[in-house]
């Protein structure tokens, strides 16, 4: 593919940047659409049912969240002989929260509270439209220059980036932060509440300095066995009164759905009490 | 929390007696200890006392075959049809319509409906529960429904099995659940893994907003009140303290084989054999063993008038009717505002309880094996656990 190919593929768009990708699954294009900067993503293979791909694609067009890169359309483009399924979305300048933690791996408490109301808000908004991220994690959040965090590679991914796939037998969603019903691919009880446990382990490990998940196991069964018969101790934050945080951190990453949030509304009330019990003077 | 009476053999009079010092409340009857005169007069007596008549229709096994469960005109098509009547269609709803007659006739007007017992958890345990779900209103009409929720002790042990009805419960068009636990051992459960995941179990039922009646219980169940559970069945004997699903096949009366006095002593959450009792006078200790007047019970005063307790008249019908009293006052008394107030009541029940125990211990005085003292680490550690799982939940949701 190129420049020429993606001329004639999105005549709407221009000054195309091929940006390198790191999973390779995926080529990513920076481009300007009605003077706005765009990420045109174009996928390398699918996987999985392709009318639910293409409904999840309507879904997520509709979606609209402060939080999530606008999706302004979606569709399909042959190249090569090949069909291959395209989104065009808003463009996110920034720096993964990934390469924020390997900057600095322990996370000061004041910027943990930052980004805990913004990935729960932005569950909130997923869950308006009855729609689940299945794939939150420190890679898929950007955080721009102004300190915004954005959540991107939001549905999709499950399906077209297969860098999100684990191995052969688990359901889908990256090992360390998908909950077990998800790994399991217990459908019924994949909702909102299993980004939540992927928010909890997100904010337990920008603290931890670790994925709590992943410390420690030899592979993926390890990780799996570890999952599911054990909880993750209770974390000692400095400056956390009454332990509040932490409480609120271990109620997202209880093992079983029942025992979370039941929903991404009651978890961010429950965060903004603890936040403003914190940041109370005293 | 409150506290219906769980009936077993021989409670007709205890019945009668303490639903009127009670002034009102619930009774869940037992097919297995009644025939159907006897279901019948009960359940006119409950109601006269201002109390409410439940009928466990004790399907747990559809091999059952206890003389006395078997009268019932409903038994009928679980005992012709085993294995179908569960499946949903035409033997489900001929069930349901006996069970529908026989509430008519007892003016029951909250169901508690059949389910079998399950020795695991999976899609054809769920299947047999649901089926029953769906055919009750047609029978039931807009009367308030009970899932029976029977698990057996090793699905109770397992977390999983035990979050995977919770999960499937939520779907569930039934404005309660009746719990009923297979306990691991004959009557106080020393695993408390089994009794963690009892109050998870059951708060995460009542956490769904529903009703929720746990059946065969004893003092060691006052944890539940941790979790906001509604109510809890009690009643004489060990075999309605505690479920033993072999119940319903043992033709034998095997309570008249065990008979044994022994007096509750609340504080302590033990049982003392009279003897005991005498040695508690002895050591100058028998006062501390003293019912809390606010309990409600007098049925022990003449334990303590001053004779030693094996010469005063004081046999089974007055031990009985004293631990069902403690018991329901106790239940009562745990607050109910708060999730910290239920759970701190929970832990300075069981503080007292140790310390009471250490000094009539170190006086002599010891309950055998109905003794609470290797118990209370059990109770402790379950609730601590259980406050890790579902503290946060309802700390909010009360």
């Amino acid at each position: 593919m190129n420049i020429d190919d993606l001329h004639r593929l999105f005549p709407e768009c221009s000054d195309f940047q091929i940006v390198r990708v790191p999973s390779g699954q995926k080529d990513v294009i920076r481009a300007v659409r009605d003077g706005q900067a765009v990420a045109i993503k174009i996928f390398r293979r699918i996987s999985g049912d392709e009318d639910r791909v293409q409904r999840e694609l309507a879904a997520v067009e509709k979606l609209r969240s402060e939080f999530v890169p606008r999706v302004f359309s979606s569709g399909q483009v042959t190249i090569d002989g090949e069909a291959r399924y395209f989104m065009i979305e808003q463009f996110i300048d920034g720096r993964s929260y990934r390469a924020i933690l390997q900057q600095a791996n322990l996370q000061p408490l004041d910027n943990v509270l930052d980004i805990g109301p913004a990935l729960l808000k932005a569950c909130t908004d997923f869950e308006a439209v009855q729609l689940v991220h299945r794939d939150l994690k420190p890679e898929n959040l950007i955080v721009d220059p102004a300190g915004k965090v954005w959540v991107i590679d939001f549905g999709l991914a499950r399906h077209l980036d297969l860098s999100s796939v684990t191995p052969t037998g688990w359901g889908v969603g990256t090992l360390g932060y998908a909950p077990l019903e998800q790994l399991r691919l217990i459908k019924a009880d994949i909702t909102s509440r299993a980004d939540l446990f992927a928010v909890g382990t997100i904010l337990y490990e920008a603290l931890h300095g670790q994925n709590p998940w992943r410390e420690g196991m030899r592979d993926e069964h390890d990780l799996i066995r570890k999952m599911s018969n054990q909880e993750l101790p209770r974390l000692t934050i400095a400056g956390d009164k009454d332990d509040l945080f932490s409480d609120f951190i271990s109620w997202l990453v209880q093992r079983f759905p029942s025992r979370r949030p039941q929903s991404a509304a009651e978890a961010l009330e429950a965060f903004e009490s603890v936040s403003n019990a914190m940041r109370k003077p005293g | 929390m409150q506290m219906f009476l769980q009936f077993g053999h021989g409670m007709m009079a205890h019945t009668r007696e303490l639903l009127r010092q009670w002034a009102g409340g619930g009774v869940v009857l037992s097919p297995r200890d009644l025939t159907p005169d006897q279901l019948q007069r009960m359940s006119t007596t409950i109601a006269a006392a201002n109390a409410e008549p439940l009928v466990d229709p004790q399907c747990y096994s559809t091999g059952a075959d206890h003389y006395r469960l078997v009268t019932h005109t409903y038994w009928g098509t679980v005992a012709g049809y085993p294995n179908e009547v569960f499946l949903g269609g035409t033997r489900t709803a001929e069930l349901l319509a006996a069970l529908a007659v026989l509430a008519q006739s007892l003016g029951i007007h909250r169901h508690i409906l059949p389910a079998p017992l399950a020795a695991a958890v999976n899609d054809d345990w769920f299947a047999a529960c649901e089926a029953v779900i769906e055919e009750a209103p047609h029978h039931f009409g807009q009367d308030p429904l009970l899932a029976t929720v029977a698990l057996s002790s090793d699905v109770i042990l397992d977390e999983i099995q035990v979050e995977n009805v919770i999960e499937r419960a939520r779907k569930w068009t039934v404005s309660g659940f009746y719990v009923v636990a297979e306990t691991p051992t004959a009557y106080l459960v020393d695993n408390p893994v089994w009794l963690s995941n009892l109050l998870v179990l059951t708060s995460g039922l009542k956490l769904l907003g529903k009703f929720v009646l746990v059946g065969y219980c004893n003092h060691q169940m006052l944890c539940l009140a941790a979790g906001n559970i509604d109510t809890i069945a009690a009643g004489t004997w060990l075999n309605v303290r505690a479920f033993p699903p072999g119940k319903f096949f043992t033709p034998v009366e095997e309570e008249i084989s065990r008979r044994a006095t022994w007096y509750y002593c609340p504080q302590a959450l033990s049982e003392y054999k009279l003897p005991f009792l005498d040695l508690a006078l002895t050591a100058g200790v028998l006062d501390q063993m003293r019912p809390d007047p606010a309990l409600g019970s007098y049925y022990a005063d003449p334990l303590f008038q001053g004779a030693a307790p094996t010469s005063v008249n004081w046999g089974e019908q007055d031990a009985f009717r004293h631990y069902l009293t403690c018991l329901h006052g106790q239940a009562g008394g745990i607050r109910r505002n708060s999730f910290r107030a239920a759970f701190d009541d929970n832990m300075a029940l069981l503080d007292r309880a140790q310390a009471v125990l250490g000094r009539l211990r170190s006086a002599g005085v010891f309950g055998q094996d109905r003794e609470f003292a290797p118990i209370i680490d059990v109770n402790r550690a379950a609730l601590t656990r259980f406050r890790a799982a579902r503290g946060q939940q309802l700390l909010r949701h009360w």
